[in-house]
């Protein structure tokens, strides 16, 4: 029998059924169909050898005592009335909206590491700046990679998030200590952006594309910090 | 301007229709979409994470993430699925994170490799209690597991999740999510046997 189909509610010979051990879970479950529940309950009758199975299954299952009593208590109304205000901010505040911004995980009141509103409108504000000048200099010509390529072949049309267009902006002031996070007129970035090391990359498979050579993919050890995806330094 | 509409939503609105008011800036259908799943969201974030803090952080994110990406759920599945894909994922993500943090911390302090029982630690107010050190004994077997059994296992039986729920979560057949469930639990057997005879 195909282990990735399994109905749960077929009824093969048992004792020829290479998913028996998987079905007797199901059992504890209570996930089989009534008809398949019998006859795994037959069975079990008639192989009492394998009940301390079946009630180490049902023991670590939904609705044993051990699991239920060793959850954690569930939050204070307090906080959850406080993470819902933060979830209704970042989802109702743009409602209709075309631009999904990136969702970042909030902490409230007790992050002493938390930089200044300001400056996190500062920073943003000059992203777009340089956004900005980039575009009005020409030096982001179609978005060209250092080989000479197109950012376009790797990012789809909806995966592109255009935070201004160049005549949308415009200062006003700037506070002198915000100048310095104002990275006008180069690149912001001098080094790789490492995405995921070789640690946090599962790989599944790779699927060869028609004309062109094989890929190979050289995956280091399990542990290894080696960056896996990266993007590459900005080569002007 | 987006029109609300005026009746309340009730618990047993359905989620389309929750979402699609959501989507018109209503803040009722968030709340009971929000009050139909945080319960079951914060368990699976807490038992695949060590602090309740981080726990809460894996959930808000996750709604956030959740309904602002709504065009990659397209219905395909329930939301109930694709918010705990979400929040799952998100915990893993965090839980490895923090144990990579860690574990440089300790190397960093004590110029020795100590890599056990990082994951461990508890912000939990109840520790010291019976049910406490139960949790904390689970929670150490479950950090052996291999992740895809520990988030099959921790979405069944603390997300309280179909078989079903669990193979369209994680996008994996329902043969998948047997076995991953009887293997995971066999080894917690022999893992925690000394504390179950007890």
């Amino acid at each position: 029998m195909n282990r990735s189909s399994v109905p749960l509610d077929a009824l093969p010979d048992p004792d020829s059924d290479p998913t028996l051990y998987e079905r007797l879970a199901a059992l504890a479950d209570g996930e089989l169909s009534p008809a398949a529940a019998a006859q795994m309950s037959e069975w079990l009758r008639e192989h009492p050898e394998s009940t301390d199975d079946f009630r180490a299954q049902h023991e670590f299952g939904p609705s044993s005592d051990l699991m239920r009593l060793s959850r954690a208590p569930l939050p204070s109304s307090v906080a959850w009335d406080r993470a819902f205000a933060e979830i209704a901010v970042a989802v109702l505040a743009a409602p209709g909206s075309s631009v999904r911004p990136s969702a970042v995980p909030t902490r409230p009141a007790d992050d002493h590491f938390r930089a200044p509103r300001w400056m996190l409108l500062t920073a943003t504000t000059g992203i777009a700046a340089c956004v900005a000048l980039l575009v009005g200099l020409g030096l982001n010509a179609p978005n060209r990679l250092p080989d000479g390529g197109s950012v376009d072949r790797f990012l789809p049309d909806d995966e592109r998030i255009v935070l201004a267009m160049n005549d949308e902006i415009e200062f006003h002031s700037l506070p002198e200590d915000a100048r310095a996070y104002l990275p006008l007129g180069r690149y912001p970035i001098s080094g790789a952006i490492v995405l995921a090391n070789a640690s946090e990359v599962e790989h599944h498979r790779s699927e060869p594309i028609t004309g062109s050579p094989p890929a190979r993919l050289d995956v280091p050890g399990e542990a290894s910090e080696t960056p896996l995806i990266w993007i590459p330094p900005h080569q002007p | 301007m987006p029109t609300v509409p005026t009746r309340p939503p009730e618990e047993n609105t359905p989620d389309e229709m929750l979402l699609q008011r959501i989507s018109q800036g209503d803040r009722a259908s968030l709340e009971v979409l929000f009050g139909k799943y945080r319960d079951a969201a914060f368990r699976v974030a807490r038992r695949l994470l060590s602090s309740e803090a981080d726990a809460m952080d894996a959930v808000q994110d996750g709604f956030i993430k959740a309904l602002r990406n709504l065009d990659g759920f397209e219905n395909r599945s329930s939301f109930k699925t694709w918010l705990m894909r979400i929040v799952s994922n998100a915990s893993l993500d965090l839980g490895r994170q923090k144990k990579r943090r860690d574990t440089r911390r300790i190397r960093g302090e004590e110029g020795s490799e100590i890599l056990d029982d990082v994951a461990g630690v508890s912000e939990d107010p109840l520790a010291g209690l019976d049910f406490a050190d139960l949790r904390a004994d689970l929670d150490e077997a479950l950090s052996r597991l291999p992740e895809a059994q520990r988030q099959t296992f921790v979405l069944h039986v603390d997300g309280e999740m179909s078989y079903r729920e669990v193979a369209d979560t994680l996008n994996i057949s329902i043969g998948t999510v047997m076995s991953r469930l009887f293997y995971a639990r066999q080894k917690l057997k022999v893992l925690l046997a000394s504390r179950l005879s007890s």
